[in-house]
């Protein structure tokens, strides 16, 4: 399999640099594939599951925040607030999250604190479900 | 003269005050230390997204949106802006917080109509104490910036953006040039003016062509609010990194003056008590002379 450069960069850390077979991303209208060779691309990415296979090995999964993704000669780059593998998220912090943003939502509150919770009830519903995919397989 | 006495207690205090003085020293220098490492994580991610955004504007010139001046228009807005002032909780930390406080000063003067959003106490304190206005204040940000915080503030900020009560945003915060200088600085987030992205060249223009998904706008709509939210986030940890800085320095030289009020201090009391005996000696030796003269 032909390989391409991927950089991922979340906010608070290099999340992973080097060479990659097969990159998929949620991106605004649905999940996006790359291989080696993609055409130039800029797409917004949703919070979601990062799958991406380093090669010779599984594909690793990442719980992913919204952010950008740019293909470029052969060399991707994902720019993302947050990127979580399985093994580093806390399940009991995920569910403890979604409760209180669950509750924040059913107070009338303010229509940006409306929106911090809803977010904050992404992210974390997100990273339980990348969680349980990953003790799955 | 002063007696022994008073000096010996004055040497207590001021050992006692620069006990203090060292342990916050020490304590500057390990936070610093651990903020610099953060600091460092978030470069790559920031300065990538920046890039991405630069790039964006050259390969989509025509792009319009609310983030965005118009093309070849560099007017400022009317109405009212919004100003984050980032500011430490504490003081004793030399020229720091005044040095912040004086750039959003020329801002407001500039510009009467702003909103302040305040993150520190010390900031909150000053324009309490000035009758200025603040919007919100953040506590405890200052000490502790992460993330999440860093979200926070964006999503208040774009908010008021959007809805478009604020017309214009800009960060008041302290950045470290080197090791040893830092310096406020007020910088404006939004909107965003493209000469101001295209002056600062450094990679080559765009080769080939992209292909935006779904399109130019939600891209560019969903990068700027990762962008805003790493610009406030890097302002804070910049800061923080400055505010340890600037309490090192200012520990450090207190430390150094309290070794030389000591090193005085304990000279002025070797003296006296040396005077003190001599005259002790003197008294002993003349009483002694007295008595024996009178029995003669």
């Amino acid at each position: 399999m032909e390989t391409f450069q991927v950089h991922i960069l979340a906010a608070d850390k290099t999340f992973y640099e080097g060479p990659c077979v097969s990159l998929i991303i949620p991106t605004s209208d649905g999940e996006r594939g790359i291989l080696a060779h993609h055409s130039p691309m800029i797409a917004a990415v949703k919070p979601g599951t990062l799958r991406y296979q380093v090669p010779g090995e599984k594909p690793r999964l990442a719980a992913i925040s919204p952010g950008m993704v740019k293909v470029e000669h052969n060399d991707v780059l994902v720019l993302v607030d947050s990127a979580e593998r399985p093994e580093e998220i806390d399940e009991a912090r995920a569910q403890r999250e979604i409760e209180e943003a669950r509750e924040a939502l059913l107070q009338q509150r303010s229509r940006q604190e409306h929106q911090l919770a809803q977010a904050t009830l992404a992210r974390a519903l997100n990273r339980l479900r990348v969680k349980n995919m990953g003790i799955g397989r | 003269m002063a007696g022994t006495k008073e000096i010996k207690t004055r040497i207590q205090s001021v050992q006692e005050t620069k006990k203090i003085t060292n342990a916050m020293y020490l304590i500057a220098s390990t936070k610093l230390r651990r903020a610099r490492l953060e600091l460092d994580n978030t470069r790559p991610y920031f300065e990538a997204l920046r890039g991405e955004i630069k790039r964006i504007f050259r390969t989509a010139n025509d792009v319009d949106s609310r983030y965005f001046y118009p093309v070849n228009d560099d007017t400022p807005r009317e109405g009212t802006y919004g100003c984050l002032v980032i500011t430490a909780d504490k003081g004793l930390a030399g020229s720091y917080n005044q040095n912040a406080i004086k750039e959003a000063m020329k801002l407001l003067e500039q510009h009467p109509d702003i909103k302040l959003f305040v993150v520190g106490e010390y900031g909150r304190r000053f324009f309490a104490s000035h009758n200025i206005s603040i919007e919100r204040s953040f506590l405890y940000t200052a000490q502790n910036p992460t993330m999440a915080r860093a979200r926070e503030i964006s999503a208040l900020l774009l908010d008021g953006f959007d809805r478009g009560e604020l017309k214009e945003i800009f960060v008041v915060y302290t950045d470290m040039e080197n090791a040893m200088s830092f310096q406020a600085r007020s910088a404006r987030v939004l909107p965003f003016h493209r000469t101001y992205f295209n002056t600062s060249t450094g990679e080559g223009a765009a080769t080939e062509p992209f292909e935006f998904l779904p399109n130019v706008r939600s891209v560019l709509d969903s990068m700027i609010p990762s962008y805003v939210s790493g610009f406030i986030y890097s302002a804070l940890i910049d800061s923080f990194c400055c505010e340890q800085n600037a309490r090192m320095t200012a520990m450090d030289s207190a430390n150094q003056n309290a070794e030389e009020l000591l090193g005085e201090l304990s000279l002025k009391y070797n003296r006296v008590r040396q005077s003190a005996i001599t005259q002790e000696i003197t008294e002993v030796s003349a009483g002694a002379r007295a008595q024996r003269q009178r029995k003669e």
